[in-house]
């Protein structure tokens, strides 16, 4: 129970570093309207995309994470090569899982925490690096980071401490390789399919 | 899940009523260990939801998705169950069984886990449930609504709102892409067909989609998003609202007593 306070904390004080981070280096985000409707459109997206996943190949007992990982990071990484600024990953992440409890899961404040850290980690990783998916090894490192803080963070902190439940050692390990897997497999498909997409938008007259 | 047009006392409720009632139940389910105590907050929620009358129908979907996660539960933590004592019911990897067995330390399914497993659903029943019932009967705007005036930003509200409205036409655009590509002799069937449609599919939705994010950008501009506006909807706390916090409140607490007391 404390060690998951802790970890609430602990993504709090993550938050307070990505803030500070973009404070001090007067690169506070501010969207326009355009910005904010094309985040929607990827908060449903990711709503819809997984659909399938969610009720077919995730249902595969032991391999589930790896098939509902892909088409997630996928899209979710699509939309931030199309918005390339702080803040996109924040809010398509947090809005997606907002939209899932308002429209059909209903809130559930125990999952808040873990759409945070998901984005918070992966918005440092893109502030450090200073880049925004524009190359394979960014994706590789972004993929990385967000398929192991997920899983991670699920299997040790939320499962334990919210639901009381055990997990073996080797179940997390292969359940959290998988994600990694999974989520790198995504990145690499979103930065690919994000191509076309941003030339559309440049030179399409979108 | 979606929303049921019934006349109920939890219809009527604010929704930052529920909101804050999704608040308390999550502090429940962290915090009660006691299967007693878990069986009361189960029949709490469940009382909640019979109160909405819903469908048969929804009733059934209910059942079956809770026999599920019951059946699912059980089975992990029959595996996974670490606590002592605990009796092995069957043995599916033994500890000295090479490779493996020295990696997982054995794989067995314990009679101790598997009534672990049951108890601990209960958590999940009572999120299930509510989760429910706060769909059941609160409009999606409306739990925005309560949702901006405890604080969120106007502008999550606004992709939020986006966010719903552009659900239907994605689904029907993607209908249709899939149609097409289809017709050109795409095959969607099998994991392998499962990835190839979604590859197909997303660039020309996106691509698509994006001109109608456009003009709902404009649409928004042009009624004022950015600059001051009235609301069509104000909500108000009604004696029933502070009733049925002061009530949800003061049984919180109690469980949450009584469990520091029992134990």
């Amino acid at each position: 129970m404390n060690l998951y306070i802790g970890s609430v904390i602990f993504i709090a004080i993550l938050g307070g570093i990505v803030f500070h981070l973009l404070w001090t280096r007067k690169a506070i985000p501010s969207f326009s309207t355009m910005d904010l409707t094309t985040i929607a459109l990827f908060c449903s997206l990711l709503y819809i995309t997984i659909l399938p996943f969610k009720f077919g190949l995730s249902r595969i007992p032991i391999i589930q994470t790896f098939f509902f990982a892909i088409p997630y990071t996928a899209t979710l990484f699509i939309g931030i090569c199309l918005i390339p600024r702080a803040g996109t990953t924040t809010l398509i992440i947090c809005g997606h899982s907002l939209l899932s409890q308002v429209i059909s899961s209903g809130i559930k404040p125990l999952w808040w925490p873990y759409a945070l850290l998901a984005s918070f980690a992966l918005e440092l990783y893109f502030i450090i690096t200073g880049n925004y998916l524009s190359t394979r090894k960014n994706a590789l490192g972004a993929g990385f980071l967000r398929g192991f803080t997920v899983y991670i963070y699920f299997y040790c902190f939320s499962a334990p401490y919210i639901w009381h439940q055990f997990y073996a050692p080797w179940y997390i390990f292969i359940q959290t390789v998988q994600g990694i897997v999974g989520s790198i497999i995504g990145a690499f498909i979103g930065i690919y399919l994000s191509k076309p997409i941003i030339n559309a938008v440049r030179y399409g007259g979108i | 899940m979606k929303y049921l047009d019934r006349e109920t006392f939890i219809h009527r409720l604010d929704p930052r009523t529920k909101i804050l009632l999704g608040f308390m139940v999550a502090i429940l389910i962290v915090v009660l260990k006691k299967p007693s105590e878990l069986f009361l907050l189960f029949f709490s929620v469940l009382i909640l939801f019979g109160i909405l009358r819903p469908a048969k129908s929804t009733v059934k979907a209910m059942f079956i998705i809770m026999i599920t996660a019951l059946v699912f539960t059980m089975i992990s933590q029959g595996f996974f169950y670490s606590l002592e004592p605990r009796t092995i019911i069957v043995t599916i990897l033994s500890p000295d069984s090479g490779f493996l067995g020295n990696i997982t330390g054995g794989i067995s399914m314990y009679r101790e886990g598997i009534i672990y497993g049951a108890l601990q659903s209960l958590r999940l029943f009572s999120a299930m449930l509510l989760s429910a019932v706060i769909v059941m009967s609160t409009y999606p705007s409306d739990l925005l609504l309560g949702m901006e005036s405890m604080g969120m930003p106007k502008r999550i509200g606004f992709v939020i709102t986006v966010s719903i409205r552009f659900i239907p036409s994605l689904l029907d655009g993607a209908r249709r892409i899939l149609l097409a590509q289809r017709l050109r002799g795409l095959k969607v069937k099998g994991i392998r067909g499962w990835f190839r449609a979604f590859y197909r599919l997303l660039p020309p939705l996106i691509i698509d989609s994006l001109r109608n994010a456009r003009r709902i950008a404009l649409a928004a501009e042009v009624r004022a998003f950015t600059g001051e506006r009235t609301k069509l909807k104000e909500l108000t706390f009604s004696p029933r609202d502070w009733t049925f916090l002061g009530l949800s409140t003061a049984g919180m607490f109690m469980l949450i007593l009584c469990q520091e007391i029992l134990l």
